[in-house]
């Protein structure tokens, strides 16, 4: 294994991949913004920011 | 991303006054247990993240930092305890200084106070890991398999990892049982409907062709499309009274009987009689009604058993025989969980039914209040709640006893609220027949109002239905994702793993393979046990390879997770149970595969010290050796300058005795080190426990071969001037040799020494100094380093010292 890998903390590597696989599938790019500012910006992995990242602002039933 | 270039410690643990000077590189700590080596340790852990986690760890109970971290005689005054590190961060190229006290452990004083910098020493904070002990590592490898990941999962932090995986699959869990509760409500708006319209099949067709029926009667045009049924319809200017629409009612409550009859029929009461049985039987396993909290206390408990005792009685148990036990209690709690699923499975249609009963009586709260005489809303009302609450009970399963209640009187519906719709239906049987053409508007207004209700239902379950589809997609994505992830990480750790240690195991292990096993929550490890299958690590390995195993598994995750960031690690006295071979093993990997890491290594064994210096895992005065530690001054060191200040302290008072003791065990110390590096012929002791007789003689007598054996060897050279050198160092360490009087203690070991404690100052300091000068007579009159054979073993060929100035040829030239 090479000694030189540049850091990358585990966590990260798996949202960045998650999000490009999000983009791959076709889902919105709102959603993969909202995802990508909940992962990888804020940092905030609650259950209410994750939710409001995947359902966005359209009506909750 | 750092390395450390010294360290200065106050007041801190068992330490008074340190200063110790890593330059970046590797270092050794070593010393007798409880002289202070772990002090070390933990002061560089707290100065780069603030805390210890040997004082924070599980087991701890009401040990605390601030409170215990301070020297006992400053416990109370936890300023004073103070750890400054200078680093070196690689990326900047800057050194910063490290502050911090035990009165604010959070805070952290950096100077200078760069915001580069910070992220930096931020992201060092962030892994405390880079501290490692044999406790930790131990976890990595003795650990169960719930432990392993946790363990791993922290250094990996994949904690984060986890928790978005669950969140996710709730948020989809949530939006899937949110779908479930809309669809009831469609399909109760759709029955609605298709009864207001009176049709069988709810298609736009059918819908038309009845609300066009209505709409010819009070002369208003076809419609082709449902947008409005009433389009067309006079808004009344007055408010007239609200009245029942007959005919939609008596509909409504034809519905009502008919779910009242569905509710309370055999079907029904044979279904909610099957699932009572079930629920008795499942209610007779003593082990059921707390099931769930049992199973995860049982799943708790095994991942927590490591002990050979109870950690709340102290009595001892057996380990395997207590984990197979509580296995079989997992497993059993399985089989009640499948059980219960079958159970939940039956009731879902009664749930389905209760639903519907509770949607035609809720439609029947509109008109009671309209009838004459009016019907009381309020049992409709309670009836709706009674079913709300039925539902959620039918759901939520446990209490096993009120579930059971709630079956047994589920086709039960009460007289009163039969006597209500009965009511109900006399009140709107008398209403008198409306003209043709109220009656139509009457079903027009109906049939309308139903339509909105549908249509909202169906905009809602569709909002919900791509909501859970999309949610489901995003949580499978995040799935599939993380999983390939981690098993790339776990796949590449084990491989790395694999090789690190067939290193360190080489000649005797080199076909060495592991298994990592992700499952959820968990981490199988299972090693090659010499060809003869895959086996957890404690299994057929001695403690010695389970402890490197440990610490090789440490290092490859390490590399994964930080790669060219790992550039510094403590090491704790991980490796107290390898042997001598492998260590230096373990010096020559660390060497190979991590020449940019720095390592501060501590160790009670001063031969694994010797094994890192030859193996140039440390260099020069890259260590420092505790020799005993005291509450009052903490760890004292054995260091030339300090030693000979402290024995010309102790003369200065007069105290002899201690001057001579500590002499003594100084040239006890120093001369076991010159025979090894001079390569000194001693009697072989089996313990270990050489006597300064039998240590600085063979020494001396080694030095004057070395000198013999050099002259001989510059005469086959030729080189005369070279042994005129030689023979001047070989004279002037005579002389220092026969002043010391040392080589005489071969004669009588316990005369010289032990007469020591009986001499007056005066006449101990000559001897004091004779020693002192003798041991210079070792050293390189450069460096001051004590010189060395080189190589350390076959046939010597030169004599040198760690600067390289002092080089004296063994080797004959060959004729």
């Amino acid at each position: 294994m090479s000694s030189t890998k540049s850091q990358q903390e585990v966590p990260e590597k798996v949202f960045q991949e998650f999000l490009q696989n999000l983009t791959d599938a076709g889902i919105s790019v709102e959603l993969v913004t909202r995802l990508r500012n909940v992962l990888l910006v804020n940092k905030t992995f609650t259950e209410i920011a994750l939710k409001g990242a995947v359902l966005g602002e359209e009506l909750v039933p | 991303m750092i390395s450390v270039e010294s360290i200065v410690i106050k007041e801190f643990r068992g330490i008074r006054d340190l200063t110790l000077n890593f330059k970046g590189k590797n270092f050794a700590v070593c010393g007798p247990n409880g002289t202070g080596k772990s002090g070390v340790v933990d002061a560089l852990e707290f100065a780069l993240t603030g805390n210890v986690s040997r004082l924070s760890g599980e087991g701890m109970g009401d040990v605390s930092l601030k409170q215990h971290g301070p020297h006992v005689d400053k416990r109370n005054d936890p300023d004073k305890a103070r750890v400054t590190v200078k680093v070196l961060i690689h990326s900047l190229g800057k050194t910063v200084t490290i502050e911090r006290n035990l009165k604010a452990p959070s805070e952290v004083n950096v100077t200078p106070n760069d915001p580069a910098a910070l992220e930096v020493l931020r992201q060092v904070a962030a892994h405390p890991e880079v501290v490692l002990s044999r406790r930790e590592l131990i976890r990595y490898v003795l650990a169960t398999p719930g432990k392993r990941a946790e363990e791993v999962q922290a250094l990996l932090h994949l904690d984060q990892v986890e928790k978005v995986r669950g969140s996710l699959q709730k948020i989809a869990n949530s939006c899937d049982k949110q779908l479930i509760a809309l669809n009831t409500v469609s399909a109760q708006a759709s029955e609605n409907l298709k009864r207001a319209l009176n049709i069988t099949e709810l298609t736009k067709e059918q819908a038309l062709k009845a609300v066009n029926v209505q709409r010819a009667i009070i002369g208003l045009e076809a419609l082709t499309d449902l947008t409005s049924i009433k389009d067309g319809m006079a808004v009344s200017s007055t408010a007239k009274p609200q009245r029942i629409p007959k005919a939609q009612a008596i509909a409504d409550i034809k519905a009502a009987h008919e779910a009242i009859i569905e509710i309370t029929g055999d079907s029904t009461v044979m279904r909610a009689s099957e699932v009572i049985d079930d629920l008795i039987a499942l209610g007779e396993d003593p082990a059921v009604v707390a099931s769930v909290q049992r199973e995860s206390l049982y799943v708790t408990g095994i991942g927590l058993l490591e002990a050979e005792a109870c950690p709340l009685c102290d009595m001892p148990w057996n380990l395997e025989e207590l984990k197979k036990r509580i296995q079989v209690k997992i497993d059993h709690l399985k089989e009640i969980s499948r059980k219960r699923k079958v159970v939940e499975a039956k009731i879902a249609p009664l749930i389905v039914t209760i639903r519907k009963t509770q949607a035609a009586i809720s439609t029947l709260a509109g008109y009671a209040p309209l009838a004459t005489p009016p019907v009381p809303v309020e049992i409709f009302r309670a009836f709706n709640s009674s079913c709300i609450a039925s539902i959620e009970r039918l759901i939520a399963i446990l209490p096993f006893a009120e579930t059971i209640a709630v079956l047994a009187n589920v086709s039960i519906v009460s007289q009163v609220v039969l006597d209500a719709i009965n009511n109900l239906e006399k009140a709107v049987v008398a209403l008198p027949e409306s003209s043709k053409q109220d009656a139509a508007r009457e079903w027009l207004t109906v049939a309308h109002e139903r339509l909105d209700v549908f249509r909202e239902a169906v905009r809602k379950q569709k909002v919900a239905k791509e909501q859970a589809e999309k949610a489901r997609q995003i949580s499978n994505i995040y799935a599939t994702t993380s999983d390939k992830v981690l098993t790339g990480i776990y796949t590449a750790v084990e491989k790395d793993f694999g090789s690190l240690y067939r290193f360190v195991n080489r000649g005797d292990e080199d076909k060495f393979e592991a298994k990592l096993i992700p499952s959820l929550g968990k981490l199988g490890f299972d090693v090659d046990f010499y060809g003869r299958g895959f086996f957890p690590p404690g299994a057929y390995h001695s403690e010695g390879h389970q402890d490197s195993m440990g610490f090789c598994l440490y290092l490859a995750l390490m590399r994964y997770t930080k790669g060219s960031a790992f550039t510094f690690a403590v090491l704790d006295d991980v490796l107290m149970s390898v042997d001598a071979s492998h260590r230096r093993e373990v010096c020559a990997l660390l060497k190979k595969e991590f020449p940019n890491t720095q390592f501060i290594m501590t160790t009670h064994d001063p031969i694994w010290l010797r094994h890192m210096r030859t193996e140039k895992l440390i260099t020069g005065r890259a260590a420092i050796q505790f020799r005993n530690w005291d509450v009052n001054n903490g760890p004292t060191r054995w260091d030339d300058r300090d030693v000979w200040t402290e024995i010309d302290d102790y003369l200065k008072v007069n105290d002899v005795r201690t001057a001579a003791g500590l002499l003594r065990h100084y040239l006890e110390y120093t001369s076991g080190e010159l025979c090894h590096r001079l390569r000194a012929l001693v009697e072989f002791r089996g313990d270990a426990q050489y006597q300064l007789g039998e240590l600085l003689p063979a020494a001396i007598k080694r030095m004057r071969e070395l000198y013999k054996r050099a002259k001989t060897a510059a005469n086959s050279w030729n080189r005369q001037d070279v042994v005129k050198e030689i023979a001047d160092r070989e004279a002037k360490f005579t002389v220092l040799a026969d002043t010391s009087n040392a080589e005489q203690w071969q004669v009588n070991v316990a005369v010289h020494y032990n007469s020591w404690d009986n001499l007056s100052k005066q006449d101990f300091e000559p001897v004091v100094r004779a020693f002192k000068d003798l041991l210079a007579g070792f050293m390189c009159q450069d460096c001051s380093e004590y010189l060395r054979v080189l190589p350390d073993r076959e046939t010597p060929e030169l004599v040198r010292c760690e600067c390289g100035k002092t080089a004296i040829n063994l080797s004959e030239k060959k004729s």
